[in-house]
């Protein structure tokens, strides 16, 4: 992070070994702890856990949690299954914000995400990965379409390869919701970055995107 | 110098995409591009009969500046072969260029083979999309490869986001094979191909005008390769595979 210039990073609990979901999120409270000035950290919401999925505690605080993390594709579950309403309905009225693990096939489409985004207005979901890992340039449209048409969506930008598309994202048709990401470590934060210092939106636009949405995607704005 | 091995140029409005030669050949120039493999987005034959001829006179206002490939559609069957004859013999298309995507037909049918062959007939290199959809993956390309051993096939894109190992794998068992490093997003799988296949089979690609030039040309750098690979990612391979004297 100090070498790429990044002050601050939400940290999404990987899938452990164990693969439990509450073993995931206490190693993020310990990272967390160790480092309270660079991290904040999403609490990683396994479906299939049922209740005992959900973040017991209040967002915010000293190491608290700033949002909420669901990766469909790790954990096999379609983002618009009926029986992961609970964990939206949670997360809705408690006013957490959701990373969406986004451009899975079956799972994440982001049509899936327009769904629960229309289901569920009042939840501010961002999707990881520009809303699509599909290098063949197909689902551009419908990722613009749906952010455009969905004002509780955000659009992460790592991963995001197409310049003029992005472009018009920040400066348009996903205005204020367009936020720097660097999905590490499937990505790399030097070539994140590059994105968007060397990509041809507007500087208003990259301080948007490094900076005032991100903190409107976790409501600390 | 620095040839990108895979670029496009084609006004589709249809598809939201205007990128006249004019504009290709400015973005290359702000980028420090000296030559530029560039096929259309509309496959031929299909609607528009005149999709070479838009490329070919594109191409012609800048020599030496950009290399022709005829995008194809292989659903055409003969129709495919003949435009692809046309392109080589009456316009001096250099290559073939493959997205299998769109037009969803599976690269190892007897239709695109016909194509791999044809253009191992012709001695041009085939550049083939390749990454993680369905059609488009790097070993069902392998499977055409099989079918037409005698192609040199680029498959571009380095496998995309979950096929870098099948498409390095592809590589080694299949020396006719290259790959392009546009457009995937990580100079680490850079550096795995240089190291799994040699620098001798990476080709350097951007895919512009889609994606950012500058990028693609600091991902290459930020690999750590060293000046030799370098040298032979940003120009000699592909001066090699298309014939051309880059001096």
């Amino acid at each position: 992070m100090r070498l790429h210039g990044i002050a601050r990073a939400l940290i999404c609990p990987r899938k452990g070994l164990s693969y439990s979901a509450r073993e995931a999120n206490a190693a993020a409270a310990r990272m967390c702890g160790r480092e309270p000035n660079a991290f904040m950290r999403a609490f990683r919401v396994d479906p299939w856990q049922g209740e005992g999925a959900l973040p017991g505690e209040a967002r915010g605080g000293e190491n608290g949690v700033a949002a909420a993390y669901m990766n469909p594709w790790e954990d096999n579950f379609r983002c618009n299954d009926s029986r992961v309403f609970f964990a939206y309905e949670f997360l809705e009225s408690h006013g957490f914000p959701l990373v969406m693990e986004t451009g899975y096939p079956w799972v994440s489409h982001v049509s899936q995400l327009w769904e629960v985004a229309g289901m569920f207005p009042s939840l501010r979901i961002l999707a990881s990965n520009a809303g699509q890992l599909d290098l063949s340039g197909l689902s551009f449209g419908s990722v613009s379409a749906v952010l455009a048409e969905s004002p509780n969506l955000y659009l992460g930008t790592a991963a995001a390869v197409a310049a003029d598309w992005l472009k018009e994202a920040a400066e348009n048709w996903a205005k204020g919701r367009v936020v720097f990401t660097t999905s590490y470590p499937m990505f790399e934060p030097e070539m994140e970055r590059f994105r968007i210092d060397n990509g041809c939106m507007s500087d208003a636009a990259k301080r948007e995107i490094y900076y005032d949405n991100p903190l409107r995607f976790l409501g600390l704005s | 110098m620095i040839i990108d091995a895979h670029a496009h140029m084609d006004e589709c409005p249809i598809r939201g995409y205007y990128d006249p030669p004019e504009k290709v050949v400015r973005i290359m120039d702000e980028a420090g591009i000296d030559m530029a493999v560039v096929s259309a987005y509309r496959n031929a034959p299909e609607a528009d009969p005149h999709i070479l001829e838009y490329v070919a006179r594109g191409a012609a206002k800048f020599p030496g500046r950009l290399i022709p490939f005829a995008r194809l559609n292989p659903r055409y069957g003969d129709g495919a072969l003949e435009t692809l004859d046309r392109a080589v013999n009456e316009f001096g298309f250099r290559g073939v260029k493959l997205h299998p995507a769109s037009y969803n037909l599976i690269p190892f049918g007897e239709a695109t083979v016909r194509i791999f062959k044809r253009a191992a007939d012709y001695g041009i290199p085939l550049l083939i999309h390749c990454t993680d959809e369905g059609m488009c993956l790097p070993l069902q390309v392998e499977m055409a490869m099989e079918r037409s051993p005698e192609t040199k096939v680029v498959l571009a894109h380095l496998g995309g986001f979950f096929h870098t190992e099948d498409v390095l794998r592809v590589c080694l068992r299949r020396p006719n094979a290259y790959v392009d490093t546009s457009e995937i997003p990580n100079a680490k799988k850079v550096r795995l191909a240089v190291e799994t296949l040699g620098a001798e089979r990476v080709l350097f690609g951007t895919d512009l005008p889609t994606d950012n030039p500058a990028l693609e040309i600091h991902k290459i750098k930020a690999a750590g390769l060293g000046k030799e690979a370098e040298e032979l990612i940003f120009h000699k391979n592909a001066a090699r595979l298309l014939g051309i004297d880059a001096a």
